[in-house]
Order: structure tokens, then sequence, then C-alpha cells
């Protein structure tokens, strides 16, 4: 025997082939043993294995091996993430149908992965593009459709002028498209949207049913779904008595505020300054803005730009008359889209105020020291003593923070709410190599769901 | 809606060059229907679905793919969802995790489901690096183009950074290539051998020659052994339970990297304990040898598969290790026979003694002060008190 030579070609296609020949890895969904669903994240068919492919699947079949000689009945499927704008790229560039290239892609990885001896029991292969699977996306498409989980609104969208398609939120990282990269812009379009953000308390609470998930997991998906208590707060335009809601987390400042700003996307902004001898002016400037987007403001390091609308707003606590701005670092997204400033209290605000020379006003003081709004070198965010805020004059601000909110609801200029970044999720694109919607459009009878 | 319409077909034949508009707009006759209410003529919609959509349920969808007439078949998905282990990438935390979440929460309130998570483990890999060259003139290039920290096609100063392995940045590698030249396994057992697979790896050529030679050393080991096997020695027990002894630690230990922690580094290294011991092991019986040997196998198996069920079959084996049971640790094999115990006087080291593992307090006691080097420290003096730690230590105190 000790002849033999190790050969790694000859011995790895025969024991694939054996695995193969022996139903190695083919689940009996009926077995009387231990069940184990082991899943790795499909691939989308690119037509090429790479080695981050390679550390996927090699980490699950350790566990499908593993766990099939620990007794268990393993279930370990695999199929193709084939929709999507690469292959229709590809199309474009080589002239393929986004159909044949795609199939020609899982022909090829499919061999590839073979090679590599991942335990796979492909007679479960599903591929998302074929007409059988996909007619099961758009029968649960209807589903949510006929219980209002599904809705059709104009909405400004994410919009990518590479792709030339509208994008979700998630799919919009620091202001880019998360597929090619290119700075996303804003536009307003009828979409379809899955009414998600109504679950964002459930996609938190939840979290505690998953301990075996990664913490960095959990700890990305709150900071995503970014759930924040504090108040609705109504304050009224001082020239037309329009009411106007903001949301802040911290009603304990509200004293201290001295100017308001509204998002560029705000649809006040045009009914209030609509034939008034600034509209041209300020317009070209928020068009501006516009034009950059919403996510793009949440890239770091945006210099901070506003304009003044001319208006001014009345604070429901103390009355104080504060002008109205525009600025781009307000998200139409998030809250209301108008936010209070406080730049004493806020770091943000103090330094939109020092840009444009607008006041300060202390209303929460440190215990150790005396502010001054004239020589403050930065807003100050730590808790203290509430100063300038009328009845509420030397609570601590935590406290005030509760007195204030039920002050509000009492003078129904308010009240207590949470806040969620999470949104409803975009689900309509406007490129071709994914699955047709099955909705009918008709003028009289409004939308239906389709037939074939 | 009756279900048997569906699929609404993608039509093929479609103009599908990105203008900024839906191209289904411009397919007349997909779009252009009667309304199924009151028969007027209507449009479709034009839009196309996010492909998030698509992988939000497909883990459902895999229990019954074949299924012509439900979404799947809830009974066996009620038995075999949701996933008891899912892997992938943690760029998929924000997106594909918190819509397929979304999903099942929703098709566990239209009682499609009777749970509302889609997998009770996740495991998100590390990303494979690799070192990128960038030229300032050429942009990215190839390693090959670089030496010396010059890019020999301009003859400019490169920046070399680690970055993510991507076409654009020129450094991939190609896992046809590795299997071409070394085989899956080698590629497998380098991905999994030195860093812990939920960290981030930096591909090294030579860590890839590296685990290629562990496989032929395994190779030759297993191929010498075998006919030592066959030998059918006898041995001496104490070297076999010492043999043993290696063996069922390591099953212990790498058993737990296993299911628990899921550091395969730390597994490998383990088994490479045993391998070390088994290549050692010198005047063991067959059976202790074969025992020793089949228990590598069984251990590197989930990670070498080929390798491990060949050489199985060359020890004699007819089955497929993938029918073998996971061995299992003797917890009795793993307690000394013998200790060692340190004998202080006032707490300074003066002798050391090897005795029982199961002796008395009172046995030991007396075993520390008839040492003849204890003796000599003792000699004369006063005995304060004799302080015995079990299974480590006696300190006696003197005046």
């Amino acid at each position: 025997m000790s002849h033999r030579q190790y050969d790694p070609q000859q011995i790895e296609t025969k024991w694939q082939d054996y695995w193969e020949n022996h139903k190695a890895f083919t689940v009996d969904l009926n077995s009387d043993k231990e069940k184990y669903y082991v899943l790795a994240m499909f691939p989308y068919p690119s037509g090429t294995l790479h080695m981050g492919h390679v550390i996927n699947y090699t980490i699950s079949d350790v566990i499908v091996r593993f766990n099939m000689m620990q007794g268990k009945e393993v279930l370990s499927p695999i199929g193709w993430d084939s929709f999507g704008l690469p292959a229709e790229n590809a199309a474009i560039k080589n002239g393929i149908h986004p159909e044949d290239n795609t199939r020609a892609n899982i022909d090829k990885m499919r061999i590839q992965m073979k090679r590599a001896g991942w335990g796979f029991d492909w007679s479960r292969e599903i591929a998302t593009s074929h007409p059988e699977y996909y007619k099961w996306t758009q029968w649960l498409f209807l589903q949510f459709f006929k219980h209002g989980l599904v809705e059709q609104k104009r909405a400004p969208v994410n919009w990518c002028p590479h792709d030339q398609t509208t994008l979700a939120n998630e799919q919009v990282i620091d202001g880019c498209c998360e597929r090619c990269g290119t700075p996303v812009i804003q536009r307003d379009l009828e979409q379809w949207f899955f009414k998600m953000s109504n679950f964002g308390q459930k996609l938190l609470d939840n979290h505690s049913k998953l301990p075996q998930w990664p913490e960095r997991v959990i700890k990305m998906q709150q900071e995503w779904i970014g759930r924040s208590e504090g108040a609705l707060i109504y304050f009224t335009i001082a020239e037309t008595g329009d009411t106007l809601p903001i949301f802040t987390t911290r009603p304990d400042t509200i004293f201290g505020v001295t100017y308001l700003v509204l998002a560029p996307e705000h649809p006040l902004i045009e009914k209030l300054l609509k034939g008034t001898s600034q509209e041209e002016d300020v317009m070209s400037k928020v068009q501006k803005m516009r034009a950059l987007g919403t996510s793009a403001k949440e890239r770091v390091g945006l210099e901070k730009e506003g304009v003044s609308t001319g208006f001014s707003v009345i604070n429901p606590l103390n009355g104080d008359k504060v002008p109205l701005w525009v600025a781009n670092f307000a998200l139409m997204s998030y809250g209301t889209g108008a936010v209070m400033s406080v730049p004493a209290h806020d770091q943000r605000d103090f330094e939109f105020s020092k840009k444009y020379g607008l006041p300060i006003k202390v209303v929460i003081q440190p215990r150790e020291q005396s502010l001054d709004s004239r020589t403050m070198s930065g807003a100050f965010v730590d808790d203290g003593i509430q100063v300038n805020s009328g009845q509420f004059d030397g609570m601590q601000n935590k406290e005030a923070m509760g007195a204030i909110i039920n002050w509000i609801e009492q003078k129904k200029c308010g009240k207590r709410t949470i806040n969620y970044s999470l949104r409803d999720w975009l689900l309509s694109r406007q490129r071709y190599w994914g699955f047709p919607i099955p909705i009918i459009h008709c003028e009289q009878c409004g939308k239906s769901a389709c037939a074939g | 809606m009756p279900d048997e319409q569906l699929p609404l077909r993608l039509p093929r034949d479609v103009a599908f060059k990105p203008t900024g508009e839906s191209p289904l707009l411009g397919c007349k006759t997909f779009m252009n229907v009667k309304c199924p209410k009151c028969g007027n003529p209507a449009r479709r919609d034009p839009d196309t679905m996010d492909t998030f959509v698509d992988s939000s349920w497909y883990m459902f969808r895999y229990i019954s793919p074949r299924c012509k007439d439900e979404v799947f078949n809830k009974d066996d998905v009620h038995k075999w969802a949701p996933i008891d282990f899912y892997v992938g990438g943690i760029e998929h935390a924000t997106m594909h995790l918190i819509y397929t979440r979304f999903f099942t929460m929703v098709m566990n309130q239209l009682g499609l489901l009777n749970f509302d998570e889609p997998a009770v483990r996740l495991f998100c890999q590390g990303m494979v690096c690799k070192m990128a060259y960038f030229c300032p003139e050429l942009k990215w290039v190839q390693e090959e183009d670089v030496k010396d920290g010059i890019c020999v096609k301009s003859g400019k100063k490169v920046v070399a950074e680690v970055a993510k392995m991507s076409k654009t940045k020129l450094n991939t590698v190609s896992p046809d290539d590795i299997i071409n030249r070394y085989g899956a396994d080698t590629m497998r057992f380098y991905m999994l051998a030195d860093t812990p697979p939920d960290r981030d790896q930096i591909w090294d050529d030579k860590g890839v020659l590296a685990a290629h030679r562990f496989l032929r050393r395994l190779w030759d080991l297993v191929i010498v052994k075998a006919e030592e096997i066959s030998r059918n020695n006898t041995g001496d027990p104490q070297h076999d339970k010492r043999l043993l002894k290696v063996m069922h630690n390591t099953i212990k230990n790498a058993t737990n990297d296993f299911s628990v922690t899921l550091q395969f580094n730390t597994a490998i290294a383990r088994v490479y304990e045993l391998v070390n011991a088994a290549k050692a092991s010198e005047n063991v019986s067959a059976s202790a040898l074969r025992h020793a040997i089949e228990t590598i196998l069984k251990l590197l198996n989930p990670i070498i598969p080929h390798i491990c069920e060949e050489l199985w079959q060359i020890l004699g084996n007819t089955a497929s290790l993938l029918r073998e049971p996971w061995p299992l640790h003797d917890e009795s094999a793993l307690i000394d026979d013998e200790i060692t115990i340190v004998i202080q006087v006032n707490s300074k080291l003066r002798s050391k003694l090897e005795v029982p593992a199961n002796i008395s307090q009172e046995e030991i006691e007396r075993l520390a002060l008839a040492d003849e080097k204890i003796q000599s420290y003792i000699d004369g003096k006063q005995i304060l008190k004799k302080i015995v730690v079990p299974n480590k230590l006696v300190n006696i105190v003197v005046k």
C-alpha cells in the first residue's frame, strides 16, 4: 500500500461521483431522525465562483457533514438568486438575452460548485427567475396586497442615475447605490411599497428570540430600525396659522429653540412661498439641495447649507417667534421632515447657527459651571438643570422631559410618540430582469390583482 | 384572484436598454389588457420587482421545491423550518436579513407559517482579502506587475493595501486554479485552518502550500500506519493509554469547536496534536493505533472529505464516512493515573512527588514528611501547620 501517492484530482472526482450516485445529500423529509436545516445564502449566478463563495459554502458544508455524523437528517439545499441587474447589464454589453445568459452562468457555476465537493441536495435546486418559482413570489405579493400590506404611493424615492432605477433605502449605502456606487438622487415617483415601517417594533422585540444570532447583526439592525422615544410638537406658522408638527427626542430643550428647519423635500415650502417676493431666490437654493438627494445628506462631512424662508413659527411652549429655514441636513424620511433647532444643546444646530449668525439660547446648565451663549465653543449636550424654561426651571432635565410632554399633551399642542428610522420597503424597479408586478390598473375600477 | 392564472410571465422579447422608464411599457402585447372587473381596456403595471423580494422566502420553497398547487407543503415546512443554521455575509445584516424577517412575520400573520423568525442560528463569515496594488498611472495593477514596490509597466511607485478580493482591484484568486493545482481539499482546509471563520482573512499563497503539505503528510502517515496496523501488534498497554488519552482529549475539544464555538481553526489545531501523537507512537497495539487514526479521519472529514473518505477506505472500511457516527470522548480516559504534587517548606518549593491520583489527604501528608529532601529542611524544627491543596501541593510551616 505504501507506494500509493496522494493524487487529489483522482480521488476528488471519485468521491464526488460516489456521493452523487449514493444520493448522500438527498434529504428524506419523512425521516424519524432529528432534523437539521443548514442553509448558505444562495449565490447570484455571475458565472464565476469566487473566494467569497468558497468560504461561505465550505462553512455550511462542514456544518452539514458534522451534523450528518451526529446522526441527524440534514437538509442542505442550493439554488440561484437569478434575477437582477448584472445579468441585464451583461446582456446589454454582450447582446445575449438575460435568460440565456443566466442559464449559461448557472450551468458553469454548478460544475464549479460540484468540484469543490460541497454536499448539496441538488434535487431541490431552484432559480428565482424560473416561472415555477416566481409564480409563488407573485402569489405571495398578492396575499400581501389583499391584506393591505402593500400599497402604491407617490413619494420622493432614491434613484440611481447609472442603473436608471429606484432603490430601497436599505440599498443606499452612504448616499450611493449599493450595486454600482453611483451617488443616488431623489425623484418624486408613484411607486410600490411593502408597509414594513409598521413592523419596526416587532422586528426589535423579536430580537429576544434570536439568542444565536451574532450580536453585531442585532446591533446593526437596531440602529437601522432606529427607534427613538420623544414627542411630536405642533408649532404654528406665524403668518398663515398653518400647523407645523415636528418630532424631537429632546423636548427638555424646547425653550431653547431659536429657529426651525424644514427638509428640502418638505411640501410646505412650495405652499408658503408661492407668490412671495423671495420665492424665486429661495426655491432655486432648495432645488439645488433637492438634487443632492435625501440619502446623500447622510454622507459624512457634508457642508451644512440652509436658506431662510422669510416666514416664522411660534413655539407653543413660550410663544417665542423664531425664523423658519430650509436646511440640507434635515431628512424628509425622519420624523415629520421638520426639526426644531436648539443650538445651545445640539452640535449640528450649533454649527449651523454660527455659520448663519442665528441666536443661541441656553436652557440647560451644568452643575459645576455657568454657560454663556456668547462664549460657548460648542453645544452642551450632557444632563443638567433647566433654566430659562418657565415653570420647569430648576428641574433635572431628565425629569423635565416627562413633565414637558405631559404639559404639551394637556394643552393639546403635541403628544408623546415613538419614531422609527425604518421606512416602508420600496419594491418596484424600472428595469427588465425581474418578475412583473401582477396588478392591472383600470381607470374605472382602480387596481386589481391580475391574471397571467 | 384565480391562482391558476399565475405566473404572469415576463415577456421575452422586450427592448430592455435602460431609459429611465420601465422597459415593459414598450411591450404593447403585455401592457394592454382588459380589466378583470369591468372588461374595459386597462393596463398592466409596467414595473418589475426588487430581487430582494425573491430571496425573502426562498428558504421555505426549498422544502417543497416542485410543489405545483401550493406555495409549499405546510406540514413539511412546519417540520423542517425555520432554518437551524444560516450562513452568509454580514453585508446582508440590514438588507436581506431585515426583509426575510419581515416576510416571515407577515407570512406568520397570514397563517402560512406557525413561527415568525426565519433562522434559529445565524453565522456571518469573514471576508477573503488579499494585497492590492494601486499605480498612480495605471490604477489597480496585478501583483505580478509589481517589483519592489514599483509598477514594472509604468515605473511608478505603487500603493499597497489589503482589500476584499474584487475584480476591480485585480486581487482575486480563482477557486478553479487552486482546485486544479492542489485539489479542493487543500482549498477547503486552507480557508479554515488559520483564521476563525467569522473574521476577515488575508490570502497568502504560502499558506495554501502549507495546507497542501499537511494533507500530503496526513496521507503518508495513514499509509504508513495502515501497514503497521496490518501487522496486528499487541503493544504496551501504557503506550496505548497515553495515545488514547490524547485522542479523547482531542475529540472532546474538537467537538466543542465544531458545534459550539465554530472555531474550525482551533479544531484543526487539536487534531494536529493527535496526528503528532499518532506519528510519534511506538509499541502501541494495532487496535489503539487504528482507533487513533480513524478518529483523525472522522474529525477532519467535515473539512477535507475527499482525502478522509479515501484513507478511510484504504484502512479497509467499506461505507462512506458520512454514515459513521461522530466519535464520542471517554471522560475516564482523560483522568491521569499519577499526579505531581509540589512540596513547600515555608512556602518555598523544596521537592516534588509522583503520587497516585486518588491519594488521601493523610497519606499525602505522610509521604511529604517522609521525603528525604524535606527531612533536611524540617529536621529539629517545630511544625506549626500543614496546608494541603488536593492534587497540587503540600506546604509545611515550621519555626
